[in-house]
């Protein structure tokens, strides 16, 4: 009976928290994390679609708010913020922890499969779903990422 | 390092005002705001004259079967709502039934043209349906994660009976534990539309075949682009800079619940790519950039499937895709061809006055007296009614994708499934230490709270203090 995940105001209510942080994992900045999460949820009521369920309807938000992020860095005015070297985008609040640093010094394309994996703990094979890629891909940057931040974080975390 | 990165995500949270001016633009974008093409005669809102009719003139017999085969086990439970209707410049609104207890209120109405013909299976209710009161916060600085307040902009159409000329809705509102259950309701509708149509449709491509069939030059304007879904512009070269498109009607086939559009042509054009030709009905155009079309095949994620173009030609819409060819013939047959997103469509748009109050029951809710350890979290509280369980405890999650059962004298089951909830992280929201977690269940058919002996979740059973039935209750005031 209940479809609360074709609501796009239950949704709001349940994930706008998880798509402004998977927007901060990639922008680094929480003005742009917010201004993602506003844009996710105009999409989400614009496009109309209807899910299958719960984690189908996080899933697509997900999705939209890694595209939306990205997006951030294709806009022409934007386009001058991002460091030439994506390894040298810095967030815009680097107190916020050592490993959410680490992560945020990560190549851009590397955030948000780590974010995935460590915070929203899916796995390579819903990652790829998630972003449309093939989880070789996925499982290339995972591995890649964990190893530059076992080089980051001197090997205090990495052994999860 | 998971549990170090999460904790210190868990400190990131949008700005309440942040929140607040989202859920205003939900409310505005789906709600009434949205119909500002209504123009501002919405502002002058009048209240219909509720018009007190007997049962015998109620609902029509075809929506009220519509409405049972709706409520299906539920129906007993539902409380049956008379004499509330309203009508405006010939349409009637009117209130039939309502759901509720303290985690769900979920209200059955119907609309019927009683002078003409003006509605169909694309009707759009554009209106708030509001009962209940917001629960105090206990720290005013904590985010706030009510929606719009205890009401709805929702309505979700279930039916359209062509015969009587009355579709069925359903509007629904979420309590959680952010507001609480009051009988007075008010049902406001300020404007209808059947302009707006909504699809979610799929066909097999299992009759595909590798035969190449006519094209012709496309010539049309161009409303996504492969671009426009995975953000790779070098994706948008892929298309050939003079595409063809499938000549009409050669595969033609229905898709299910929709008029509006349908298979014209779908298989292997002149420039060797995959197509597909939907036939859109006169003055049918899918919102642009808004209208998705996809192969979609059960776990796989292969680009192939999604990467496409579509193109508006004369009398229906190409869609191309460039990573298919002939040779990837057997996969196409094992997809499903899915078309999902709004498009505008012929039909009226209306702009009125349709309010009713009335008065919900709910169903009471039983406090359990228990409180323990489940899963190494602490339960503080737990509450059961007909339709649902709630939980506050102090778990950081584990709890929201598990099914809870309830339990019979008899040793049968209940099944309940995972519902809307949160968990809140205290420490961040500077409230406390720990977590605080709201968790509901929402059982697949109704139980009397006097039948159920214990509900069981992640293997554990908690018992439940049976309370007198009603019948029970009845004989002892006798």
């Amino acid at each position: 009976m209940a479809e609360l995940w074709n609501d796009p105001g239950e949704l709001a209510r349940q994930y706008a928290p998880a798509v402004y942080r998977l927007a901060y994992a990639r922008t680094g900045c929480r003005a742009d994390a917010e201004d993602v999460m506003q844009e996710v949820f105009l999409r989400l009521i614009k496009a109309g679609p209807t899910f299958a369920g719960q984690e189908h309807a996080k899933a697509w938000l997900l999705r939209v708010t890694s595209n939306c992020a990205n997006d951030l860095f294709r806009l022409p005015w934007r386009r001058r913020e991002e460091p030439l070297e994506e390894t040298l985008s810095a967030p815009e609040e680097p107190e916020t922890g050592s490993v959410t640093q680490a992560v945020l010094s990560l190549p851009a394309r590397y955030r948000i499969p780590i974010h995935l994996y460590y915070y929203e703990d899916y796995s390579v094979a819903e990652i790829a779903r998630i972003l449309r890629k093939q989880e070789g891909t996925v499982k290339s940057h995972l591995f890649r990422a964990r190893n530059l931040l076992r080089e980051r974080l001197k090997e205090e975390y990495c052994e999860e | 390092m998971r549990n170090k990165y999460k904790s210190e995500m868990e400190t990131l949270t949008p700005r309440r005002e942040a929140l607040e001016q989202l859920y205003t633009s939900i409310e505005e974008e789906t709600g009434m705001n949205r119909s500002k093409r209504f123009s501002g005669r919405a502002a002058a809102i009048l209240v219909c004259a509720v018009l007190m009719v007997t049962a015998a003139a109620a609902a029509v017999p075809t929506v009220r079967e519509a409405l049972l085969g709706q409520l299906g086990v539920f129906a007993p439970y539902a409380q049956t709502i008379e004499g509330v209707s309203c009508t405006d410049q010939g349409l009637e609104v009117r209130v039939l039934s309502a759901l509720s207890d303290n985690l769900n209120a979920r209200v059955y109405l119907s609309v019927q043209d009683r002078e003409a013909d003006r509605l169909d299976q694309c009707l759009t209710l554009k209106g708030r349906l509001t009962t209940g009161a917001e629960l105090a916060q206990p720290d005013d600085e904590a985010p706030s994660l009510s929606v719009g307040g205890v009401g709805t902009s929702q309505f979700r159409l279930l039916s359209y009976d062509a015969d009587t000329k009355t579709a069925l809705f359903s509007a629904r509102i979420y309590y959680g534990d952010s507001a609480q259950p009051i009988p007075n309701a008010r049902l406001s509708i300020l404007g209808m539309t059947t302009q707006e149509g909504q699809l979610y449709g799929s066909v097999s491509c299992s009759t595909v075949t590798a035969q190449t069939l006519e094209s012709l030059p496309a010539e049309g304007r161009v409303i996504f682009r492969p671009s426009d879904l995975n953000n790779r512009a070098e994706m948008d070269a892929l298309i050939p800079s003079r595409p063809v498109a499938l000549v009409p009607e050669q595969t033609p086939m229905p898709i299910a619940g929709t008029g509006d559009m349908w298979i014209s042509s779908m298989g292997f054009a002149g420039d060797g790519f995959f197509h597909i030709r939907l036939g859109l009905a006169e003055g049918v155009e899918p919102e642009e950039r808004g209208f998705f079309s996809d192969l979609f095949l059960l776990g796989a994620t292969d680009e192939r499937l999604y990467t496409y173009q579509e193109i508006l030609v004369d009398g229906g819409m190409d869609i191309l895709f460039p990573l298919i060819h002939p040779e990837d013939l057997d996969l196409v047959k094992r997809c499903e061809a899915r078309f999902y997103g709004p498009y505008d469509r012929p039909g009226m748009r209306l702009e009125g006055s349709w309010a009713v109050d009335f008065q919900m029951d709910y169903h009471p809710f039983q406090v359990l007296d228990w409180t323990g350890e489940l899963a190494g979290w602490q339960v503080r509280q737990l509450t059961l009614s007909p339709l649902s369980v709630t939980m506050h405890s102090n778990a950081s999650g584990g709890l929201d994708n598990v099914t809870l059962y309830a339990v019979k004298a008899d040793g049968s089951t209940v099944a309940a499934q995972p519902g809307t909830g949160r968990y809140t992280n205290l420490e961040a929201l500077r409230q406390g230490a720990g977590w605080d977690a709201f968790n509901t269940w929402e059982f697949q058919e109704p139980v009397d709270p006097a039948e159920i002996t214990s509900l069981t979740v992640l293997g554990k059973t908690i018992p439940v203090n049976r309370q007198p039935s009603f019948a029970e209750k009845e004989d002892t005031t006798a």
